[in-house]
């Protein structure tokens, strides 16, 4: 254990172009590392609803209920915004600064519009009788769908966020740094999704 | 860093366009197996095919999209290391649930006799399991005392009986009913037994309530916890034969039963000193005369002359629309139940 003396001098030996324990950049890999844990923890709310998948004592049951044609609509909407993000992404790694701006709010506003599909899901499920509370079913299916319509939230917000800094604080391709890093959590989103839409929605109408 | 392998400029916005569209095309099979309902693919084959495109669509994303084709290897090892725990956890959760020693397979091996007598003693099985009364009673309990071909030959799961079924009141669901039904909110549902048995609309009909739909009801939603004889399960959900009808009696007891009905109860209970802590749901769901018809069946079963008997004004559909608006839940109810006048 070095004393906090000790690191001071340390950092103060460092070379001048810096010193650095590892040749990758900070946050895309305190990135990966992020999305490697909520990997995890989608897996174990995944898993959650496999496992407890019918076991509902009572109705409303998933076959009454999911709506097929709307959640692949919703689907291909998210798809699509993430096509948009690497478009963004492109832009603004050739300097194409309006264009980057154009693309990331595209990438905000289809994920708001997967937000709306979600948010009349689950006022027209909980309608119709299916709340947190009702059975297995609604419990693990908003515990799980819910946490990931949070994280497709955080997304919107951290991206409306980049462009209205982008203002402020001009963005250019040496920054893309930043913007590919939101555009990881976005993707992971988005197959967190795909994975959901298979095992939630599609195989239940087999 | 512009020289690093993991710069993506290299890739042209052709790559990204053909990528999305092949990810449309994959998610509109997707859709298209489901909903035109591949018949020709048989059922195996299409979910194995959901499960291969929705993998495809996920291994692209990850390529191309987040660039792990081209990037460092680190990021690909610190994600996949993630999906292993993953699965892993998911796996282990699987054996947790079905191995020797785990509460289905226990449950597995329990005799049939057993489970049909509620686990009123312990026996040993021919493994030698002996379970402790406590354990037998937990376990005949949490909703799987019946075993899966039972519960897939049942009716439930295509059970319609949740959606939305017009009363006799024309409304537009359920949770208008009382709305529409003005006269029904008004109905003294707080009427002692005495005062509902003079009701003169209460004698409607030749038994005044739909013996069929009652006991359709009850078997399709009640008897699973409280079992086909009004019996219930020992400390989880307790017996309706034999009790019902004396808390119908009690004051406010018919409102109490109707609300329970509709908004479940929730809450430590005593019924002939023993206690239950079983949930119940609430069935706000069923329609009014579902209702009705399942607290009439309810009341006059299994008890014989200890029942309500033959001067008992039925419980009407319109008092169940009438206690619709109140929005309740479990532990209110409990409350309602707690200020009854019970032994």
């Amino acid at each position: 254990m070095m004393s906090d003396a000790q690191l001071t001098t340390a950092a103060a030996e460092r070379p001048a172009h810096g010193w650095r324990s590892s040749p990758l950049p900070d946050v895309k890999l305190i990135m990966w590392i992020f999305l490697a844990s909520d990997v995890m923890f989608f897996g174990t709310l995944i898993g959650t609803y496999l496992i407890y998948r019918g076991r509902s004592l009572v109705g409303p049951y998933p076959l009454d209920i999911l709506d097929i044609p709307l959640t692949t609509l919703s689907t291909f909407v998210l798809l699509m915004s993430s096509f948009l993000m690497v478009i963004a992404l492109h832009a603004l790694r050739n300097d194409n600064i309006p264009m980057f701006r154009l693309w990331t709010i595209g990438v905000a506003l289809f994920g708001s519009i997967f937000l709306g599909f979600q948010v009349y899901e689950f006022s027209h499920f909980v309608e119709v009788g299916l709340t947190l509370q009702q059975n297995l079913f609604g419990s693990t299916f908003f515990v799980l769908t819910g946490t990931h319509g949070v994280h497709v939230a955080v997304g919107v917000l951290w991206l409306v966020s980049i462009v209205v800094a982008s203002y402020f604080r001009p963005m250019r391709a040496k920054d893309a740094t930043y913007l590919e890093v939101a555009g990881l959590y976005w993707h992971f989103v988005d197959i967190v999704w795909i994975v959901i839409f298979t095992l939630v929605y599609l195989v239940e109408f087999i | 860093m512009a020289n690093r392998p993991g710069n993506p400029t290299k890739h042209g916005v052709g790559q990204y366009i053909v990528v999305a569209i092949i990810l449309g095309i994959i998610t509109y099979l997707e859709f298209a197996i489901v909903e035109y309902d591949a018949a020709w693919l048989g059922d195996t084959a299409s979910l194995w095919w959901l499960i291969i495109l929705s993998v495809a669509k996920f291994v692209m994303v990850i390529l191309f999209f987040m660039h792990l084709k081209d990037d460092e290897a680190a990021y690909s090892g610190f994600f996949g290391s993630g999906m292993v725990i993953g699965l892993g956890t998911y796996v282990a959760f699987v054996f947790l649930m079905t191995a020797p020693g785990s509460l289905a397979f226990v449950r597995s091996q329990l005799a049939p006799e057993t489970v049909a007598a509620h686990g009123t003693e312990a026996q040993d099985q021919d493994g030698g399991h002996a379970l402790p009364e406590a354990v037998r009673t937990l376990i005949l309990s949490d909703g799987y005392s019946r075993d899966l071909p039972a519960r897939l030959g049942d009716v439930r799961p295509k059970d319609q009986s949740w959606r939305v079924q017009p009363p006799a009141a024309p409304t537009t669901g359920w949770t208008l009913s009382a709305a529409a039904s003005p006269a029904a909110i008004t109905t003294p549902t707080e009427s002692t037994p005495d005062e509902a048995e003079t009701s003169p609309e209460a004698s409607a009909g030749s038994g005044g309530w739909d013996e069929a739909l009652g006991e359709a009801t009850y078997s399709a939603n009640c008897a699973s916890c409280h079992q086909p004889g009004g019996t219930g399960i020992p400390a989880a959900f307790p017996p309706l034969a034999d009790h019902a009808a004396y808390l119908v009696g009690v004051d406010g007891g018919r409102t109490y039963l109707i609300d329970a009905l509709l908004y479940g109860l929730q809450g430590p209970i005593s019924v002939h000193d023993m206690s239950y802590n079983g949930v119940m749901p609430a069935w706000a769901f069923l329609s009014d005369d579902q209702i009705a018809a399942v607290a009439n069946h309810v009341l006059h079963s299994w008890d014989g002359a200890a029942g309500v008997g033959s001067d008992f004004a039925p419980i009407r559909p319109d008092e169940v629309a009438g206690e619709r608006d109140k929005g309740l839940s479990g532990t209110d109810v409990h409350d309602l139940r707690s200020a009854l006048d019970l032994p």
